[in-house]
């Protein structure tokens, strides 16, 4: 498949592309195509409302996000101040998280992923809700992934008796940025290696997170923690983009780096983890700059877009691609 | 100026109100052939504060209830439907580097676009005055929507 002579559809004409990047991300399409053939995921989690010309999921939420501490979070990281707990359903006790997950199962929610804010040392304290966790698998039969901080070995172990499903983290690969950015001046990059350590020890499907452009919008940490993911048989990789509007003010001001530099990590990705599904996940900037970025993503040959800027859908289709709809979490993509 | 639950309801403008095609929007009669088009108060509250709004071009011909722009919040992504089919003539360049304003100032710098109607008669089934008011204040109240 020769990608070069792909047009821009017309509702995406007003995008310019980089010609020699789209030839340099052409390796990465190839890969793709090699380990995955056609087909390509895009995601609609039921936690936000999506709707663009080419693409929605008219169906209600069947995959929802729950925080155990609500909207606390005592980091508050400049990239975040908590603002991605808000869209989360609160349930801060293990008795409260039984009631939700049966609500919500009563509504046709078939998976959850577990969440919330960490502790002064990055941690997200979920201890006293494994048994809750369990009995939700065992006795409502949902899926579960649990999008964690820092471990220890006894949530990793915990987290395994609980029979979760999947463990989602994010990944820094930078001192500096874990000091400035997450508030953890007594962590390095070496406590996240070491929990991916714990994790697959405990024998744990683990879908790790990078977030590009993390240290106030540059790239720095990024290649090292995807080679540093590399060494650990993670099930999927997510890769998401910073949105400085969730930010602190003095996050706000900054640009997110350039789709062209965004794109040149998800390549590196895809080399790095050839084998294994590579999926863009749901945060990321709007507006253009969005168009731009999910146009070279897939080009960069990702296995998957969550929430497809309008046209993305289309012209995935037009590159010869196979689009596979879900109204899951994209760290479910490895189940495929 | 009619208020229902703090969301504001000018009673001189043109509505288009169908929850069935999420349509929450006005329209207002420039004198000059052209109309400006935006969301209502409501249609705002609704959305969550906005952080995109990636209009149309200006020149395309859009169906009534179609898309003239996407908007975004952390929330909620969607099309805002135009009340009347035409040409859109111009786009709210200030809308893009500061979407909040359509929170903050719906029915004045908040507006999503000038359109060039091309069906007259689709001006007079949208609704006016209290009627409109009407329609918005069932909406309010069946979704609990507050605004401010």
């Amino acid at each position: 498949m020769d990608l070069r002579g792909a047009s821009l559809l017309p509702s995406l004409e007003d995008t310019e592309l980089d010609k020699e990047l789209l030839e340099e991300l052409s390796e990465g399409f190839q890969i793709k195509l090699r380990n995955f053939g056609k087909d390509i995921f895009f995601h609609s989690p039921g936690f936000k409302h999506y709707e663009v010309d080419d693409f929605s999921i008219k169906t209600g939420p069947k995959f929802v996000d729950i925080s155990i501490t609500g909207r606390n979070c005592e980091l508050m990281c400049d990239h975040c101040a908590s603002k991605i707990l808000w869209h989360m359903i609160p349930a801060t006790t293990p008795e409260e998280l039984w009631r939700v997950a049966q609500e919500l199962k009563e509504k046709g929610v078939d998976g959850l992923l577990i969440s919330g804010g960490s502790n002064r040392d990055g941690v997200v304290e979920l201890y006293t809700f494994l048994n809750t966790m369990k009995r939700i698998k065992e006795e409502l039969g949902m899926f579960v992934s649990c999008h964690v901080g820092l471990v220890d070995k006894e949530l990793a172990e915990g987290l395994k008796e609980a029979r979760v499903d999947a463990v989602l983290l994010d990944i820094i690969g930078d001192d500096q940025t874990i000091a400035e950015v997450y508030k953890l001046p007594h962590k390095s990059v070496k406590d996240y290696e070491e929990s991916l350590r714990l994790l697959k020890e405990a024998g744990h499907n683990i879908v790790p997170h990078v977030i590009i452009g993390l240290h106030y919008g540059q790239i720095k940490g990024e290649y090292r923690a995807i080679d540093m993911i590399a060494n650990f048989d993670p099930s999927a990789l997510v890769m998401v983009v910073v949105m400085p509007y969730y930010g602190k003010a003095r996050f706000q001001l900054l640009p997110p780096p350039k789709p062209e530099e965004s794109a040149k990590v998800i390549l590196h990705a895809r080399k790095a983890l050839p084998s294994k599904p590579v999926v863009i996940g749901c945060a990321r900037p709007a507006g253009p700059e969005r168009v731009k970025f999910d146009l070279y993503a897939l080009h960069a040959g990702v296995n998957g877009i969550t929430f497809p800027a309008e046209g993305i859908f289309t012209y995935a289709k037009s590159l010869g691609l196979r689009p596979v709809v879900s109204p899951n979490c994209c760290s479910t993509v490895f189940l495929h | 100026m009619a208020t229902v639950n703090g969301c504001n309801i000018p009673e001189d403008l043109l509505y288009d109100v169908d929850p069935e095609a999420n349509a929450f929007t006005w329209a207002k009669d420039n004198g000059d052939g052209t109309f400006t088009v935006g969301l209502t108060s409501v249609a705002a509250a609704m959305a969550g504060r906005l952080v995109a709004y990636t209009p149309k071009k200006a020149g395309k011909v859009i169906e009534r209830r179609k898309s003239i722009a996407t908007i975004e919040s952390g929330k909620w992504v969607g099309p805002v439907p135009t009340p009347l089919t035409g040409e859109i003539v111009e786009i709210n360049e200030a809308l893009k580097g500061n979407p909040a304003l359509a929170n903050d100032d719906p029915y004045g710098a908040g507006w999503i676009a000038k359109i060039k109607p091309n069906n007259p008669e689709e001006i007079n089934s949208l609704l006016r005055g209290q009627a409109a008011v009407d329609a918005l204040t069932k909406v309010i109240n069946e979704k609990g929507i507050k605004c401010g």
